[in-house]
């Protein structure tokens, strides 16, 4: 008989979706999630096309929903390290590494972060701000604690000095858990690519160069502007996207195409709109892949609105006087153009996450040659190439949110087939 | 029932999405004045840990016995504080949400009169929180069977899912086979492998499955019950009902492909040398292009998609990548024959499929950025016109075949189907799913799911994985055993009826009815939706919907007025 229980690997919107069904269904899950808090790139989204409705709003009732599950259990900074045994069998090894701040005493008030000397950028922002080495990302954030990054903190000891709640505990040590399960979902979704591999958009050099989440942590009322567009103290007026940085490109190795910029570049055209009514936008592309449903029409709002869609990937970027240039080739007047702006957005696709080689050998399981998860047979994009252990989300190939959400449910269906099937 | 005498009122910011256009300070002290409120609080974010802990705080210290949360929609977070409340102790139905964003900040740039509209909402839920009574969960039992409408690659694979999983399944198709479209086509992308042996062997393992009750042939009649127990009826082709017993359905009707004849200037069943995407499949499969084949070919995309003048502005997802497998086959296997490409937007998204474009532009296949406008004869050959968007010239190109690349349908009786199962339709007349990011597999009909191209157009991987989904959201009541449901259900006072029946013909889901027995009127609470038209037609006041008695809900209005 299998083990009666699932592991999710990933605290995403797909490993949440996988683990709710799970769970819902009446069996135990293990949700483990490598950093402290559970709720994936979601939680950085200001909203989500094609509706443009908040991401914060839709994702936080999942996120309290995780917590409160009585059948899943939330293992935060840890990570999987060992996997024995077979399909409905199978015992692993989780590290769960210190978060040296107890989330059942934690508060999350915040006084820690006033006396706390450690200032880092805050990847949360993508660097548009800074942060403490006692943090939490934002406030709708599961569990609602802190914690502390053991690297950057100096051991001053001064959070422990003004915590109410004991919380704080420098000298927690890491943990080894051991659980019995019967299938396994892997979730664990994506990385953006680094657009410092395509120097000629002079990101990292120009802090008027932006990728597309950090526009979205502009955009964000949370975010480290509180939501108005701003770039050196700035509101810009000319706004120039570049679409597919980093997909169906050769040169940087990633042939494909990575299924949302050019939607997530419409939705950020349309909100910059909506907020800078005389903004210049125009968005350069190669094609627009609109192919959801109604994404079409979010394409046409967005145009209708007066984005102006400009065919083909420019060239270059450079400085001309302190103002941003980007010369390109518009391929539908088949002529050469140089367009001035005051902030750059480049869409970066989406790789494999940090770490999926490591994981992939833990779990005995085959990557593609992109370095996502590979499947079992290419119709089936839910089976690993291992049995009893499922895909779910961008970790087998980039995908938006709905198709993320509906491949988790069947992971979960697979999984929930596995252990019970045999029991009945 | 005793009165609320110390409501707590939480102001939530939402960020910025409340408190910058709604002035909570002022909001805060003008409610603070009302009478009956004990506590006014406000935090950045309610639906927060932090938010949750103060509400329930106040409640275990005896600060408030009804709770009162100003914030978003109830349908975002009218869970959540529920069960926040209910956690410390109160009756989640003494609760009640107020929306002040999507009401007031969300719809006005007058800082002043959303302020004044929250604040009268709040005012109408004080008056009416006062009133509530504690009300409890409904159980009932679930049958343990999943009704599948459509056998396609869709309906099979969640069917098999189903019955792995112990649980019984009744597929009901149309057709005379199942496999649907899976068996039209020749080799799937963007792995050039047999699709048909792939649903063929599915098939085979559904028909080993004792738990699975396939019907072919036939349509379902009609549904009527609730989640965890419909009651289905069949009709056979023999002309014959069967009746079954169902907890949940999904359905998986899958599309209709464009009819290419509402397209005439490209002359689709006027010249043999047309073809559709759909006939290039089945010729395919059948060895048609033997010998020397055409010499030149042309695809045309987005025949039926993205076309306003055709109501159909949607893009149909698959037909990008559907023509660039067709022109590598063709290519393949006339290495010397011309094969363009007519197309707006190349739109090969999915894994794998962006390469499988690049390899049919490798193989010689050429892309042409264009709108074709007509197709007309010219010799022996037929004669494209065009206008190239790239050359900006207005072209011409003699080509001894075409095929369409037709885009999907809803598929037939979509409509008639729809109305039978209460199921809505987005504007494209694809069933309308619960939420377009969440809940892309429920319906806003409980019980009810979505798989495959009748929610949307998909590609079968797409397809398979949504399958999957819906085979996991359909069968968890089935693990659960049990449907839990909302207590908002119309009550019968016994004594005022006077067993004029009007309620029962009022009701649209027949779940009031007269009870020979015992000659009283009776509520079936599982099928009660609470839409309160029984409440609202009875002329002695005997029928009342809870949670929305008069004297709950009049107050309420009266504030409103004030």
């Amino acid at each position: 008989m299998a083990f009666p229980a699932v592991l999710v690997i990933g605290g995403g919107i797909a490993g949440m979706q996988a683990a709710l069904d799970v769970g819902d269904a009446g069996y135990r899950v293990y949700l483990v999630e490598r950093s402290p808090w559970i709720g994936g790139h979601m939680a950085q989204l200001d909203k989500t096309f094609p509706t443009n409705d908040c991401a914060m709003c839709t994702l936080s009732p999942r996120l309290s929903e995780v917590a409160g599950h009585p059948n899943i259990t939330l293992l935060t900074t840890s990570e999987v390290i060992k996997v024995e045994g077979k399909a409905g069998e199978f015992k692993v090894t989780i590290r769960k590494k210190p978060r040296f701040v107890d989330p059942g005493k934690c508060n999350a008030c915040e006084e820690c972060l006033n006396v706390c000397p450690v200032s880092v950028p805050n990847e949360f922002d993508q660097g548009l701000s800074l942060r403490k080495a006692i943090y939490k990302p934002y406030p709708q954030a599961i569990p609602n604690a802190m914690a502390i990054n053991e690297s950057e903190c100096r051991k001053c000891l001064k959070c422990l000095k003004v915590c109410e709640q004991k919380a704080i505990d420098h000298h927690m040590k890491e943990e080894l858990l051991e659980v019995e399960v019967g299938a396994i979902i892997v979730a664990t979704g994506f990385e953006l690519f680094d657009p410092r591999k395509k120097p000629e958009f002079l990101y990292g050099r120009s802090p008027r160069v932006l990728t597309g989440l950090q526009l979205e942590r502009l955009m964000c009322s949370l975010g480290p502007t509180g939501g108005e567009i701003r770039i050196e103290g700035r509101v810009p007026k000319r706004f120039v996207f570049i679409q597919c940085v980093g997909s169906r490109d050769r040169t940087v190795n990633h042939p494909y195409c990575s299924r949302v910029c050019c939607m997530y570049t419409a939705k950020q055209a349309y909100e910059v709109k909506e907020r800078i009514p005389d903004a210049q936008v125009t968005i350069c592309y190669m094609d627009v892949r609109a192919y959801g449903k109604g994404y079409e029409g979010l394409y046409e709002r967005v145009q209708r609105k007066g984005v102006l869609y400009r065919r083909g990937i420019p060239s270059e970027i450079y400085e001309r006087d302190g103002v941003l240039v980007v010369r390109g080739e518009d391929t539908l007047l088949g002529e050469p153009y140089e367009l001035e702006a005051d902030v750059i957005i480049l869409a970066t696709g989406l790789e494999p996450s940090d770490g999926v080689r490591e994981l992939a050998s833990v779990l005995g399981l085959k990557l593609d040659e992109d370095g996502f998860f590979q499947e079992m047979t290419p119709l089936d994009p839910v089976l690993s190439t291992r049995e009893g252990i499922f895909l779910a989300g961008c970790c087998q190939a980039p995908k938006d949110i709905s198709d993320t959400v509906a491949h988790a449910s069947g992971a979960a269906a697979k999984a929930l087939a596995l252990i019970c099937g045999e029991k009945k | 029932m005793k009165r609320g005498k110390r409501i707590g009122v939480y102001i939530c910011h939402c960020g910025r999405n409340i408190a910058g256009y709604v002035d909570v300070e002022e909001l805060t002290k003008k409610v603070q004045e009302l009478k009956w409120v004990s506590i006014v609080r406000q935090e950045k974010y309610m639906c927060s840990e932090q938010g949750q802990k103060t509400i329930k705080r106040d409640l275990r210290e005896g600060l408030v016995d009804r709770v009162i949360v100003a914030a978003c929609t109830p349908t975002m977070h009218e869970k959540t504080f529920r069960r926040c409340v209910s956690e410390a102790g109160l009756n989640p139905f003494l609760y009640q949400q107020v929306n002040i964003r999507e009401n007031c900040s969300w719809v006005t740039e007058d800082k002043e009169q959303a302020t004044e509209k929250a604040f009268k909402l709040i005012k109408g839920a004080v008056w009416r929180v006062r009133f509530l009574e504690p009300l409890f969960q409904l159980e009932y039992p679930v049958v343990p069977s999943c009704l599948i409408i459509g056998g396609g690659v869709a309906g099979i694979t969640a069917a098999l899912d189903i019955s792995e999983a112990g649980f019984r399944v009744i597929l009901v198709e149309r057709e005379d086979q199942l496999g649907g479209w899976g068996r039209r086509i020749s080799l799937g992308f963007p792995k050039l492998i047999s699709v048909r042996e792939y649903v063929e062997d599915r098939i085979k393992e559904l028909a080993s499955r004792p738990n699975v009750k396939i019907y072919l042939k036939s349509e379902v009649e009609e549904i009527s019950g609730f989640q965890g127990d419909f009651q289905v009826k069949i009709r056979l082709n023999s002309g014959g009902i069967v009746k079954e017993k169902v907890g949940s359905i999904i359905v998986a009707t899958g599309f209709s492909p464009f009819k290419a004849e509402l397209k005439p200037e490209f002359g689709y069943r006027k010249y043999p040398q047309v073809l559709t995407t759909v006939d290039f499949e089945q010729l395919y499969e059948e060895g048609f292009l033997e010998g020397e084949g055409p010499k030149t070919v042309a695809f045309i995309q987005c025949v039926g998609s993205r076309d306003q003048t055709l109501g159909r502005t949607y893009c149909s997802r698959v037909c990008c990548t559907v023509v660039a497998k067709q022109a590598l086959l063709l290519k393949e296997k006339f290495p010397k024959a011309k094969v363009y490409v007519f197309y707006m937007d190349v739109r090969t998204f999915g894994k794998g499929y962006e390469e499988l474009y690049e390899e049919a532009q490798r193989k010689g296949v050429l892309y042409v950025r264009a709108n074709p406008g007509e197709i007309y004869p010219k010799n022996d050959k037929l004669c494209i016109k065009y206008e190239d968007t790239l050359l900006q010239k207005t072209q011409e190109l003699e080509v001894d075949m075409v095929v369409l690349a037709v885009g999907m349908d809803p598929p037939n009786g979509a409509d008639e189907l729809g109305r039978k199962l209460s199921l809505s339709r987005s504007n494209d007349g694809f069933y309308l799913e619960a939420h377009p990011k969440l809940g892309p597999l429920d319906t806003f009909s409980e019980g009810i799911f979505l798989a495959g191209c009748c929610q949307g157009p998909k590609d079968l991987v797409d397809t398979i994985a949504q399958a999957h989904g819906a085979a996991s959201r359909a069968t968890r009541i089935f693990h659960a055993q049990k449907v839990i449901k909302e207590p908002l259900v119309a009550k019968i006072d016994q004594e005022v009826c006077a067993k004029c029946r009007l309620c029962e013909q009022t009701c649209n889901f027949n779940a009031i009815l007269y009870d020979e027995r015992s000659k009283r009127m009776k509520v079936i609470e599982a099928a009660c939706k609470g839409c309160g038209a029984c409440a609202a037609n009875c002329p002695s006041g005997a029928m009342s919907l809870s949670h929305f008695r008069y004297p709950q809900v009049l107050p309420w209005i009266e504030a409103l007025l004030d």
